[in-house]
């Protein structure tokens, strides 16, 4: 019980001991808690307010279902990252397969034709933009640089919840960073 | 790598990195912290567009929990062995018993219908429709007290195969009748509710107008 030896983490654990016993009051508690991050994480991922909800309803779902298996040997949130990087990852894998790869393997994304990020005024394109470049990154550094950055997880979250060395979830999210920068032409 | 860019480095990617590591990244990219403004003013402005997530997002969730549940205890209740056998044994039930129907349908199934056709004075008479399918047969007639037990000829229908059909005008009364299939064979009417012995080890079929 290391992990969870704050007054909220105990908490949160009584919580998550009435859901497993069926409570669904108390799951509406989690899921409030939870319910913005989690949208917030898919929405930067995805960039559709709808599919973003639905995906947001899948990570629940799922997590309802799962819940009689959780033994809090993880922390709780490390978790529920897990399950809804999972999803975000089977939709971009299907949105892949759709599209063929044809659109960021054309090297429009990546060409010297993209705007500088100076030239880009309206909020939405900026963020159109910034997750076109990032879906081109290669998976391992797009996924480690969303959850750094979008899921504000820690380097220690991220490798708990990716089953990644903390090292190795450093250089990655460094890595991406890099090829972000150079693809975007900051700093130039 | 002085001092100042390795603490740039830091500010932004953490103090989780070591020396070390910074001076890896600040190998392969240079110009990473001198983009650090760029990124950050970048992920601000996509983190503030994020649109507001509906306010039934929570009871949307609950609902969609309470469904599976009520599926998972109507699958856990019901679709038990036992269940399954008793539902199996229904199923073969109603398929045999439409079976055996249809092989009736198929096979012998006439039927009458009647209707008034003047309603005049004391004796009212009826015009009465014979139908019956009989795909095997050549000729299908029909037989009774009302003609005199004269076989009259069914036509076949136009639209059904094997289906015969004759009306014949009849004065109210009771009677009996049956079927003669290829002039040889009589059977009585299997649709009709009453019949009796026709004194030959046969069967006739009794009908009330």
């Amino acid at each position: 019980m290391a992990k969870h030896d704050t007054p909220i983490q105990q908490e949160e654990l009584e919580l998550l001991r009435r859901c497993q016993e069926g409570d669904l009051k108390s799951f509406a508690q989690i899921i409030d808690r939870y319910k913005q991050k989690i949208f917030g994480m898919i929405y930067r991922w995805v960039g559709e307010k709808q599919i973003s909800e639905d995906l947001a309803q899948e990570v629940f779902l799922k997590l309802y279902r799962e819940l009689k298996n959780y033994r809090g040997e993880a922390k709780f949130s490390t978790w529920l990252y897990q399950v809804t990087l999972n999803c975000c990852r089977d939709h971009w894998r299907k949105q892949q397969r759709r599209r063929g790869e044809e659109e960021f393997q054309d090297g429009s994304i990546g060409g010297r034709t993209d705007p500088k990020i100076e030239e880009i005024v309206e909020a939405k394109e900026t963020a159109t933009h910034l997750r076109k470049v990032l879906a081109s990154l290669p998976p391992i550094y797009q996924e480690a640089v969303y959850l750094r950055f979008f899921g504000e997880m820690s380097y220690e979250e991220i490798a708990e919840a990716t089953g990644v060395h903390l090292s190795n979830v450093k250089m990655r999210v460094a890595r991406g960073l890099v090829q972000l920068r150079k693809r975007m032409h900051l700093g130039d | 790598m002085d001092e100042q860019e390795l603490e740039k480095l830091r500010k932004w990617l953490g103090q989780d990195f070591s020396d070390e590591e910074l001076q890896q990244v600040y190998k392969e990219d240079p110009q990473l912290a001198q983009a650090f403004p760029s990124l950050e003013k970048l992920f601000t402005q996509t983190k503030l567009n994020q649109p507001p997530l509906s306010p039934q997002f929570t009871s949307k969730v609950l609902r969609a929990i309470k469904q599976e549940r009520f599926w998972s205890k109507f699958h856990d209740r019901f679709l038990t062995w036992r269940n399954l056998a008793v539902a199996t044994a229904c199923s073969a039930a109603f398929v045999f018993g439409w079976y055996a129907g249809h092989q009736k349908e198929e096979g012998l199934v006439p039927s009458v219908t009647m209707k008034e056709i003047t309603g005049s004075g004391e004796e009212k008479v009826y015009q009465v429709r014979f139908v019956i399918r009989e795909p095997q047969a050549n000729t299908v007639a029909v037989a009774g007290d009302f003609n005199q037990w004269v076989p009259a000829l069914l036509r076949p229908e136009p639209d059904e195969k094997g289906v015969y059909s004759i009306e014949i005008p009849i004065k109210e009364g009771t009677y009996g009748y049956s079927f003669v299939i290829d002039g040889d064979r009589w059977v009585s009417d299997q649709s009709a509710n009453q019949v009796i012995g026709d004194g030959f080890g046969g069967k006739n079929t009794i009908i009330r107008l």
